[in-house]
């Protein structure tokens, strides 16, 4: 029996092809629930469904194959399909589905519960597309560190993220047994903090180069306080309640020189 | 710079071919197409490169996105942003797609309009605030579509006229489109071109498709550009004139070379128009 309905008296107050619209919509966005095309769509709309999942599923293959191999086909398949179900893509960009997909796995629940390492390991793959195409930030001139690098603003690149993981993130192959067989595996796999510097170089080539907690944190500091490198490097210095300036100055020295050589610093502000 | 004017022949600029192209772009090829929904906000090689195009040549700017015939509010944010975007690459046409493709959310494909007496005023406003933001006219293009609704209460020819000279708009034609659709839905692809209101066309596509049965095209712009719709374009020609014209592909992508045989082919097309025309009037 007809049950009137708040939803009913909504969609009475628009458009008819509107509403015909939503219908259709709605069922591209979960095609396999319905056995049968509802009416009053055509059968010829199967194609549209075909279309959507094929372009969807392009565009994130490419962006997460190791994700994607590790889950296997069908998981695969499984998780796209309640992407499109359950997910609204606000990005008019196509480029960003990527984008969208890491939002959905990271903040939205999803009938497929996926292994924590997956979700990190697809963030990961997705960082190297970010990094690739996204668009510097406007930065003010920087120029060549010609002085003692410690006397120095550093000016980080423009394209540049710390990225924190509690999974080796950069080393899981879809080849590799222990990663392969996550699935029979008994034992959960065991946390470890990584962090990696991912960056685009001045090839345009992109780098994740892995880091040490120290350096992590020396970084923040610098980025923080837009203070010289020795300040930032006294102030976790105090932070590690560690008090032999003799030592530390040439350590702290050797980081930055390191930063500098892996591009992660680029330069400084002043000439 | 040399940038020349919309004119001619064109090619759909797609990262496989910026390449040789940045070494060398071959004559027939005047202008290119992207799609602002590919570089806008982008950063990286791509979009070096991307602007060493725009710097030497112009661009149509052929959008994906804006979903002009969606339930969802006209997205003005993404429409100022795109209007950022022309102006920083000197883009002066915008053309979209006679569709929708966005419900509370974005599906990136290509969803028909109900061709309804309402959905004409509907769409005809929203371009009409499209144009006012951008401060320009855009062009229009008839798509290619699959599945015909059942509420339809027009034709589809009727549809595309009603809502471009409501808009007061300019139509982009699509002569593949046209053939896609005269098989799929079963009717007189030359008819139908003869039918638009030809004075409002600027700009036109031609492009291969996918025949995946006997009554069911697939739009890929995958293949090379068949005879019948060579032959749709001629007719263009000879009935409304000539307009800029840019070979699309995007799927199946050859080299260069062989899209550039399909692009000289296009000023074949448009030589032998000038030429009987010089003809008439001697």
């Amino acid at each position: 029996m007809h049950q009137p309905s708040r939803t009913s008296s909504v969609n009475d107050s628009i458009p008819e092809f509107q509403r015909y619209q939503h219908q259709f919509v709605d069922y591209l966005r979960h095609p396999l629930e319905i056995d049968v095309v509802p009416e009053p769509l055509p059968q010829s709309s199967t194609v549209y469904a075909k279309l959507l999942f094929s372009k969807i599923e392009g565009s994130l293959d490419n962006c997460f194959p190791i994700s994607c191999e590790l889950l296997g086909t069908k998981r695969w398949t499984q998780l796209i399909q309640s992407f499109i179900k359950d997910h609204r893509c606000q990005s008019p960009l196509y480029r960003e589905i990527p984008d969208e997909f890491i939002n959905y796995l990271m903040n939205e629940p999803s009938a497929i519960v996926l292994p924590e390492f997956i979700i990190e390991l697809a963030h990961y793959e997705w960082m190297e597309l970010v990094l690739e195409t996204e668009k510097a930030t406007q930065s003010p001139p920087c120029f060549p560190i010609t002085k003692d690098i410690l006397n120095v603003i550093p000016a980080f690149n423009p394209v540049f993220h710390l990225l924190h993981y509690h999974y080796p993130v950069q080393h899981i192959t879809a080849s590799d047994p222990y990663w392969k067989d996550w699935e029979s595996g008994t034992e959960p796999y065991s946390q470890e903090s990584i962090i990696l510097a991912g960056l685009r170089d001045n090839d345009y080539k992109v780098q994740f180069i892995e880091i040490n907690t120290v350096t992590a944190r020396l970084i923040e500091l610098t980025q923080e306080g837009f203070s010289t490198a020795e300040q930032a490097l006294l102030e976790l210095a105090a932070e590690m309640h560690y008090g032999d300036h003799e030592t530390i100055l040439p350590f702290g020295h050797d980081i930055f020189k390191q930063l500098e050589q892996q591009q992660i610093i680029v330069g400084s502000p002043n000439e | 710079m040399n940038r020349l004017q919309l004119d001619g022949a064109g090619l759909g600029l797609r990262r496989e071919h910026m390449l040789p192209l940045m070494q060398s772009v071959p004559e027939s090829i005047n202008f290119f197409e992207i799609s602002p929904e590919n570089y806008l906000d982008l950063g990286g090689k791509r979009a070096k490169d991307f602007r060493w195009f725009t710097e030497r040549y112009p661009f149509v700017a052929h959008g994906l996105s804006l979903s002009i015939g969606g339930p969802d509010p006209l997205d003005e944010a993404f429409l100022l942003r795109i209007k950022d975007f022309m102006a920083e690459h000197q883009i002066q046409l915008y053309t979209e797609h006679l569709s929708y493709c966005a419900d509370k959310g974005h599906l990136y494909d290509l969803l028909p309009i109900p061709f309804t007496e309402e959905a004409v005023h509907y769409v005809a406003k929203r371009i009409r605030r499209t144009q006012d933001i951008l401060e320009q006219n855009i062009a229009i293009e008839n798509a290619s579509y699959y599945s015909k609704s059942p509420i339809s209460d027009m034709s589809e020819l009727d549809f595309i006229n009603a809502v471009i000279d409501e808009a007061d708009c300019w139509l982009h034609l699509d002569v593949n489109n046209i053939y896609v659709n005269s098989v799929n839905h079963g009717y007189d692809a030359e008819q139908f071109l003869l039918g638009l209101s030809g004075e409002r066309i600027t700009y036109c596509h031609i492009a291969g498709h996918d025949q995946q049965s006997a009554n069911l095209i697939i739009d890929s712009h995958g293949q090379d550009v068949i005879d019948p719709v060579w032959s749709l374009l001629e007719t263009a020609y000879d009935q409304f004139g000539l307009f800029p014209t840019l070979l699309e592909r995007d799927f199946n992508i050859p080299p260069l070379a062989d899209l550039v045989t399909e692009v000289e082919k296009i000023m074949g097309y448009q030589n032998q128009w000038m030429i009987q025309k010089i003809k008439k009037s001697a």
